[in-house]
């Protein structure tokens, strides 16, 4: 399943129609994000690292939010590439919070948040990215690019530079 | 008196996007004092501010609390949500709550939950 899926579009329009559903549906959603991860190469924050890792990527997002949403299916379909480059991506799920700090506990140093998604990167130890919103989902977007289509094989030739010339 | 031949005035309907960043264009965008921040941007592109929205004509309205609304009962035809939490306390404080969509809402009125979605440039 899809973490798109866990968004519905609605059109109320009936008198008799449940104007409750939505928020039932937020909150379905919130409670099966959680069960998402197995299979997909992501990690819910704060699960213990069992393998050895050069770079994480914490993102935070809202499971009220179709982009949101979106967003992790590109990142799960881009799973294999970047956990070859040594990337372990963890997500947080933004619903339940209601402080800042709750941010500030996952992303030291993020500041303001008036959008999600939420992303920040650690590289040994040291918060070297912070971004919100549409610059943080420009990142990801950007990061999935990015990725080398393959690894290098060990051993294998360098890229090719200028002939060398014999003597 | 009405006579043939009149036209009826025509009332545009009242349309309002709760958190609304200008993502539909006509709509009353209800949201918080925060666009109002020197850094705040727009979600879809990042870099709009809310006086360049303002510049193309969207109309902003500001709410203390977003679990209220200050509409009257039965006073607004259509009603967007998009990406936005429903029943719920959030980070930016109380989120818009389904009885006040609901005591807003005429009779026969629309809430498009979702329904069009803010798309990233």
């Amino acid at each position: 399943m899809k973490f798109a899926n866990l968004v519905q579009s609605m059109v109320l329009s009936k008198d008799t129609d449940d104007f409750t559903l939505p928020g039932q549906q937020q909150r379905e959603a919130a409670r099966r994000f959680e069960h998402m991860f197995r299979g997909q190469g992501l990690y819910l924050w704060g699960s213990k690292p069992k393998d050895p890792h050069r770079k994480l990527i914490v993102i935070g997002v809202s499971t009220a939010s179709l982009l949101d949403m979106e967003l992790m299916d590109e990142l799960a379909a881009s799973s294999r590439l970047w956990i070859l480059n040594g990337v372990r991506v963890e997500a947080f799920n933004v619903y339940y919070f209601q402080t800042l700090r709750e941010f500030e506990q996952r992303i030291p140093g993020l500041g303001k948040v008036y959008q999600t998604p939420v992303v920040g990167v650690c590289e040994k130890g040291e918060w070297t990215t912070r971004a919100t919103g549409h610059s943080a989902r420009k990142f990801i977007e950007d990061f999935i690019r990015d990725l080398p289509a393959e690894m290098p094989r060990r051993g294998a030739n360098p890229p090719l530079g200028e002939p060398k010339v014999r003597a | 008196m009405a006579t043939m031949g009149d036209t009826e005035p025509s009332v545009s309907p009242v349309v309002i996007n709760i958190g609304g960043e200008g993502e539909i264009v006509g709509a009353l965008n209800v949201n918080l004092p925060h666009l109002q921040d020197p850094d705040w941007r727009c979600s879809r592109d990042g870099s709009l501010t809310l006086a360049d929205l303002q510049a193309q004509g969207h109309v902003f309205m500001f709410v203390p609390d977003m679990s209220q609304l200050p509409f009257a009962d039965a006073s607004v035809d259509i009603i967007h949500t998009n990406n936005v939490c429903i029943d719920a306390i959030a980070y930016l404080g109380p989120c818009p709550r389904s009885s006040e969509i609901w005591r807003v809402r005429k009779s026969g009125g629309i809430w498009y939950r979702d329904g069009i979605l803010q798309e990233p440039p």
